[in-house]
C-alpha cells in the first residue's frame, strides 16, 4: 500500500472524515442507521440528517406530520464545564477537571455530546478527590467560607438548613426539594455523632453535593419519562441550557433570577439573555464552538515534519488557533454574514502568522484585527488553522482538504471508504503532484464516486502548503488550482456545479451555496443541545437560518434562533424500550 | 466468583458453574487475607517476600492469579518479529531477543487470528477493545463488549481493593471514520457501553495505590482521624447512592443506563473504603511518589510498569490493562530514544519496503524491550515456590497484524517464509498451568478461543467469548 492510501490522519477533533486516502467509494449519501436520534455524524452532523441532495428547495423543506423537539440524553459536565461550574460556584481556582479529569474529549466534533460521555469508576475517584479538595479549601478559606456561610453554623438548625438552601440552589441549578434539605441535615446530624465538628459536618455535606448526580449530571424531567409529548422544559432547565451552551458553566445570577420569576418560557425573554451573555467575559461561545466545529483546537500539540517545515512550533499553532475564533467571535459579536465567515477581507494576525502569510506584520503584540490587502487570503479556507489540520505533517491532502468542505461547511460528508480496498501495485502511480497523484487514482472507477467531489475541491486549496503559505509550485511543477463542484457528494444533481480557481473563489462557491448556512445552523445547534441532529430536526434547522431582521443571515442570528428554536425550549420522554431478557 | 454478575453478550459461561455461582453469589475465597492475617500487620512493599517464606506462602493455597493485557499499536513488522523455528528448542527472533532471561517462561504464538476485530474503515480506532473484546465496536453508539481482562476482575468481584487498574503512556485519542473516540484509548470493557479509560499519569496511578492509605502509620490520632473520615465518607457516598436511586425512578431508558454507570462506580468507591477499612494495607514502602507528568516516553513507560508490579506486590489489584500508547495515530510521531526520527503509523505503512520495515522493527524492539523489563521484575518477586510472573498471565498483543496489510491473521512478506500470524506473546503460566517455553504453531486458530482457554486456567469457568470463540483453544497445558 502507498503511504498516499493512507486511511488515516493524526489530528483529533475532524477525525472520520479525513479517513479516506485513495480508496474506493461507493455507496455514497446512503446512511446505515436508519435515521435514528442516535446517528451522529462529523462536525455532528449527521447524513441522514442533512438536507436531501438534489431534491431539496432549501426555503420550503417538505414537512409532513407534527414536529418533533427531540430529547437529549442526560448530560455530565465535561472536564471544562465542571471546573467552570466549581469556580463559579465555589469561588475557586483549582481547576481538577482539565488536570485530573479523565480524557473525555474530544469526541467526533463537540466534547459535550450526552450520547458520547461515559462514567468509569476511576473517574469517580476523581471526583472524590476533587470534592474533598474543593470542600476543604472552603471551609479552611476565611474568604471563600464567608462567601458560602452566612451565617454561626453552631447556632443551630436554622443556619444550617438556610446554607443547604443557598449552596444547594445554585449547585443543582434549582431550588432543593425539603426532602432534599432534610437528607442534608440528616447527613450533617451523623456527621456530628461520628465525632465530626459543625465546620466538619457542613464539609460532609458540601463533598456529597459536590459528589452528588444532581451537581455532576444535568437532569431534565419529563412528566411521563417514557412518553413522547413534547413539553415546555421547566425555567430551571432552560436557564442551564443557556449557560452551559454560552459560558460552559453553570447560571449566572440574572438567569436564577428569571427562572425564579418562571420568565424563561418565551422566545423573546430567551434571546435577550442570549444577548447579555454574549457581551459577557463568560462568554465560552465564540471561542469554543468555532474550535471543535473546525476541529482547530489542537494545532498546537500537532507536529511537521521540522525540516520541511521549520517556521512550525507549539506558539504558531496557538497563533493558527487563535485566529480563526478570534475570526469568529468577531463575526458572532456584530453579527457579521455567514458569508463572511469564507469572504471577509479581514482577519487576526500576529507578527508570526503575518510572516507565514507574506504579509506586513501588525501594530502592537498578540492578534490584531487586520484588513487583508493580499488576493490570496480572505475567509477561514484560507486561514493557516484550517490549512495545516486538514494536512499531513509532510504535505497537503487534497483528499482530506477536500472531505472537510464537504463535510464542515456544506454537511455533505463523504461515505467511509468500503472494505477490501485494494493496494494499488508499485509503480502505478507516476505523477509527483498531488494534485496529479490524485487524477491518477481516480481513474480506478471504485474511487472516482467519491473522488471527484473530494479532490476537485481540495484541489483548488493547493496553492496553501501544510503550514497554510502560499506556493505556486509543488514538486517542481507550476500549481494547478482549478476546481469544481463535481461528483456526487459535492454535486447530487449532475454534472458539474460551480467551477472557481483558487481557494479565494473556492470559498465564494461554498458561501453560495444553498447548504452551508444549513449546515452552519446544524453545527450550532448540534453543540447547544449536545446531541447528534436527526432527520426530525430538519425544519427547526430551516427555520434556524431565517435571518432575524434584515434580509443577510448572520453568525449570531443564527445562536439567537437555536435558543428561541422548540428543540431549545422543549422536550419529550424516551420512548427506548428498558433492556430486558436477562434472567 | 461472581461470575452471576456478568451479563455480557460477549462471553458466556458453563451453565452449571452459573447456576451455582447464582445460588450462592458469595464472595470469592480471598486467600490473600489468610496471607494478610498471618503477616499480621501493615506491609511495607520492600519486605513483603521476607514476612513469607514460600514455605509459609504454600500453607496458605495457592498464590492469587494476575492477568495483564499488554497493547501495542500499529502492528508490527513480521520478518523481525516470529521466529522462523517452532518447539521448545526454537530460536528467539531479533524483536523478541529481548524476552531471552525468561525464554522458558513465554510462549510465542503464530498462527492465531482475531479476524472478528478486522475493520479496514477503523482499524485503529477500534483497535484497543479489538484486541482484547474479539468483536468490531459499533457506531454511532459506544457498543463492543466485555474485555477478556474485565471479565477475569468482575470474576473475582471484591476480592481486591481495586478491581482493575487500566494504565497508558499515551492520552491523546483520535476518532476514525466516526467512531467515538473512546476507542482509540480503551482496551479495557466493563461492559459493551462501559469504557475503563486508563490513567496517564503515574503520580495519579501512586495515588490510585496508596492515597488515603496510612495503615502503615502507627501514630494512633492519625489512624483515628483516618477513621473518621472514612466514616463520614462513606454517608456521603451512602447520600449520592440514595439521590441516585431516587432521581433513577424518574428517568427514561437512556438517562437510567447513565445513572447506572455512576450507581456502579459509587458502588465501586464504597467497596474501596470498606476494604482499605478492614484489612491492612500496604505502604509505598520506599518508593516515592513519582511525578504526575513524564515528558520523556521510555521513563514514563518505566515509571507505570514499576507501579504495576507494585500493585500486584500489595496483590491492590490483579487486573492490568497497560497501553505502550494508543492506537494507530495516537502513537508517537517521533523515537529519539533509539535515535528515530519516524512516525510510528506514517513507517507502519510500509508498503513492503524493507527499509521501512527495519525502522519499524526497532520500534518494536523498543516495545519488546520495555516489555521485558517488566517480566525482569515480576520474575525477581518471590511468591511462594515461584515468582510472581509465574502466577501471572501476561498477555501481550497488537491492534493490528500488520501496520500496512491492517490485518489481524497471516501476513505475506517477500523473502520471508516462516509462519505468521495475530503477534500474540503469554508470559507466567497461571500458576504452573501454561505450558511455555515453546513457540507454537496453529493454524488459522482463534484468539478468542485462545482467551476462553486462559479464562478457564484462571477457574473462570467461560465456554464461548468474542464474536467467534466457541471452544477453548488446545495444546496450551
Amino acid at each position: 500500500m502507498l503511504e498516499r492510501k493512507s486511511y488515516e490522519r493524526r489530528s483529533l477533533a475532524l477525525g472520520s472524515l479525513f479517513v479516506i486516502g485513495a480508496t474506493a467509494c461507493n455507496g455514497y449519501l446512503e446512511t446505515t442507521d436508519g435515521g435514528a436520534d442516535s446517528s451522529r455524524d462529523l462536525g455532528a452532523v449527521s447524513p441522514g440528517g442533512a438536507p436531501t441532495p438534489g431534491s431539496s428547495d432549501a426555503a420550503h423543506p417538505a414537512e409532513s406530520g407534527p414536529r418533533d423537539p427531540g430529547r437529549v440524553t442526560i448530560r455530565r459536565l465535561n472536564r471544562v464545564e465542571y471546573d467552570n461550574t466549581v469556580r463559579d460556584l465555589l469561588g475557586t481556582t483549582q481547576t481538577p477537571g482539565q488536570s485530573t479529569f479523565l480524557n473525555d474529549a474530544p469526541q467526533l466534533g463537540f466534547d459535550n455530546d450526552a450520547d458520547l460521555q461515559t462514567l468509569s469508576p476511576v473517574q469517580f475517584t476523581r471526583y472524590e478527590q476533587a470534592a474533598e479538595a474543593l470542600a476543604t479549601e472552603v471551609m479552611t478559606n476565611a474568604a471563600r467560607r464567608a462567601q458560602l456561610v452566612s451565617c454561626d453554623l453552631q447556632s443551630g438548625p436554622a443556619c444550617a438548613a438556610k446554607v443547604i438552601n443557598s449552596v444547594g440552589k445554585r449547585a443543582f441549578r434549582r431550588p432543593l426539594t425539603g426532602d432534599e434539605v432534610a437528607a442534608y441535615q440528616n447527613l450533617m446530624t451523623a456527621a456530628a455523632q461520628a465525632g465530626a465538628s459543625a465546620d466538619e459536618q457542613f464539609q460532609t455535606v458540601l463533598e456529597a453535593i459536590l459528589l452528588s448526580p444532581h451537581f455532576l449530571f444535568r437532569p431534565e424531567l419529563d412528566p411521563d419519562p417514557a412518553g413522547t409529548t413534547p413539553h415546555l422544559l421547566a425555567p430551571y432547565e432552560v436557564a442551564s441550557r443557556l449557560s452551559y451552551a454560552v459560558y460552559r458553566s453553570m447560571p449566572d445570577q440574572e438567569l436564577f433570577d428569571a427562572a425564579e420569576a418562571g420568565k424563561l418560557a418565551e422566545p423573546a425573554e430567551l434571546r435577550a439573555q442570549l444577548e447579555r451573555m454574549l457581551a459577557s467575559p463568560k462568554n465560552a461561545f465564540g471561542t469554543t464552538f468555532p474550535a471543535q466545529w473546525l476541529g482547530t483546537s489542537g494545532i498546537a500539540t500537532e507536529s511537521f515534519d521540522p525540516e520541511l517545515f521549520p517556521k512550525f512550533n507549539p506558539s504558531l499553532g496557538a497563533s493558527m488557533a487563535g485566529e480563526v475564533t478570534s475570526f469568529f467571535g468577531d463575526l458572532l459579536q456584530k453579527n457579521g454574514p455567514v458569508s463572511d465567515l469564507l469572504t471577509a477581507k479581514f482577519s487576526y494576525v500576529d507578527a508570526s502568522l503575518a510572516s507565514l502569510y507574506g504579509i506586513p506584520a501588525p501594530a502592537g503584540s498578540g492578534l490584531i484585527r487586520t484588513t487583508l490587502s493580499t488576493a490570496q487570503r480572505g475567509g477561514l479556507l484560507t486561514m493557516a488553522g484550517v490549512l495545516s489540520v486538514t494536512s499531513y505533517p509532510t504535505r497537503t491532502s487534497l483528499v482530506r482538504r477536500g472531505a472537510f468542505v464537504l463535510s464542515q461547511l456544506l454537511c455533505a460528508p463523504p461515505p467511509a471508504p468500503p472494505p477490501d480496498i485494494p493496494a494499488f501495485p508499485e509503480g502505478e502511480i507516476t505523477a509527483t503532484t498531488q494534485r496529479g497523484i490524485l487524477a491518477q487514482h481516480r481513474a480506478l472507477k471504485a474511487c472516482a464516486a467519491c473522488h471527484d467531489s473530494m479532490d476537485n475541491i481540495g484541489a483548488a486549496m493547493e496553492n496553501y502548503d501544510a503550514l497554510g503559505a502560499y506556493r505556486t509550485e509543488d514538486a517542481g511543477q507550476t500549481i494547478d488550482a482549478s476546481g469544481s463542484f463535481t461528483g456526487a457528494i459535492a454535486q447530487p444533481s449532475g454534472g458539474v456545479g460551480p467551477t472557481f480557481n483558487g481557494a479565494v473563489e473556492l470559498a465564494a462557491a461554498v458561501a453560495a451555496d444553498p447548504r452551508f448556512a444549513p449546515c452552519i445552523a446544524q453545527n450550532v445547534l448540534s453543540y447547544s443541545l449536545g446531541r447528534s441532529i436527526r432527520p426530525a430536526d430538519q425544519p427547526y434547522v430551516q427555520d434556524i437560518t431565517k435571518p432575524a431582521s434584515g434580509t443577510a443571515l448572520g453568525v449570531r442570528d443564527i445562536l439567537l434562533n437555536v435558543v428561541a428554536n422548540d428543540t431549545f425550549r422543549m422536550r419529550h420522554g424516551d420512548p427506548t424500550p428498558a433492556p430486558g431478557g436477562m434472567p | 466468583m461472581s461470575i452471576a454478575r456478568i451479563r455480557d453478550a460477549n462471553v458466556s459461561f458453563d451453565p452449571q458453574a452459573l447456576a451455582a455461582a447464582r445460588r450462592n453469589p458469595s464472595r470469592p475465597k480471598l486467600q490473600r487475607r489468610a496471607i494478610l492475617r498471618a503477616a499480621a500487620a501493615c506491609i511495607a512493599l520492600p519486605t513483603l517476600e521476607s514476612l513469607l517464606s514460600p514455605a509459609e506462602a504454600r500453607a496458605f493455597g495457592a498464590q492469587p492469579l494476575r492477568w495483564v493485557s499488554w497493547f501495542l499499536p500499529c502492528g508490527v513488522w513480521g520478518p523481525s518479529w516470529f521466529p522462523t523455528t517452532t518447539g521448545v528448542d526454537y530460536e528467539l527472533s531479533p524483536t523478541l531477543a529481548p524476552l531471552a532471561p525468561f525464554k522458558s517462561k513465554v510462549l510465542v504464538f503464530a498462527g492465531l487470528q482475531n479476524t472478528p476485530a478486522v475493520n479496514p474503515q477503523g482499524s485503529h480506532g477500534c483497535g484497543p477493545p479489538g484486541m482484547t473484546t474479539c468483536r468490531q465496536g459499533q457506531k454511532p453508539a459506544i457498543n463492543v463488549g466485555i474485555s477478556v481482562d474485565q471479565v477475569y476482575a468482575q470474576a473475582l468481584g471484591t476480592a481486591t481493593r481495586i478491581p482493575s487498574m487500566q494504565l497508558s503512556v499515551v492520552d491523546t485519542t483520535f476518532s476514525d471514520v466516526q467512531y467515538p473516540a473512546v476507542y482509540n484509548g480503551t482496551t479495557a470493557w466493563a461492559s459493551a457501553t462501559q469504557p475503563l479509560p486508563p490513567v496517564i499519569s503515574p503520580g495519579q496511578v501512586f495515588d490510585q495505590l496508596f492515597a488515603g492509605h496510612a495503615a502503615a502509620s502507627t501514630d494512633v490520632a492519625a489512624q483515628a482521624a483516618l477513621a473518621k473520615r472514612r466514616a463520614l465518607h462513606k454517608s456521603v457516598l451512602d447520600e449520592v447512592t440514595s439521590e441516585a436511586n431516587a432521581l433513577m425512578q424518574r428517568l427514561g431508558t437512556t438517562d437510567r443506563a447513565k445513572l447506572d454507570e455512576y450507581l456502579t462506580s459509587v458502588r465501586a468507591a464504597e467497596v474501596m473504603i470498606t476494604q482499605s477499612g478492614t484489612t491492612p494495607s500496604c505502604d509505598a514502602g520506599t518508593s516515592a511518589r513519582p511525578a504526575d507528568k513524564i515528558a520523556d516516553v521510555p521513563t514514563h513507560t518505566k515509571a507505570l510498569i514499576d507501579l504495576m508490579v507494585l500493585a500486584f506486590q500489595c496483590d491492590a489489584t490483579r487486573v492490568i490493562n497497560f497501553q505502550q500508547a494508543n492506537g494507530g495515530h495516537s502513537s508517537y510521531s517521533s523515537f529519539p530514544w533509539i535515535n528515530l526520527n519516524v512516525d510510528h503509523h506514517g513507517i507502519s505503512h510500509h508498503n513492503g519496503d524493507a527499509n521501512k520495515g527495519a525502522q519499524l522493527a526497532k520500534i518494536d524492539l523498543w516495545e519488546m524491550t520495555n516489555f521485558a523489563y517488566f517480566l525482569q521484575k515480576m520474575d525477581a518477586v518471590a511468591e511462594g515456590n515461584g515468582t510472581m510472573l509465574d502466577n501471572s498471565l501476561v498477555f501481550l498483543s497488537n491492534e493490528l497484524s500488520d501496520g500496512n496489510a491492517h490485518n489481524q491473521g497471516a501476513t505475506k512478506y517477500t523473502n520471508f517464509t516462516g509462519p505468521t500470524g495475530k503477534p500474540i506473546v503469554l508470559a507466567g503460566s497461571a500458576g504452573g498451568k501454561l505450558n511455555t517455553g515453546r513457540h507454537a504453531i496453529y493454524n488459522d486458530a482463534s484468539q478468542a478461543d485462545l482467551f476462553i482457554a486462559l479464562l478457564n486456567m484462571l477457574d473462570v469457568p467461560v465456554t464461548t467469548f468474542g464474536a467467534v470463540g466457541t471452544a477453548p483453544l488446545t495444546g496450551l497445558t
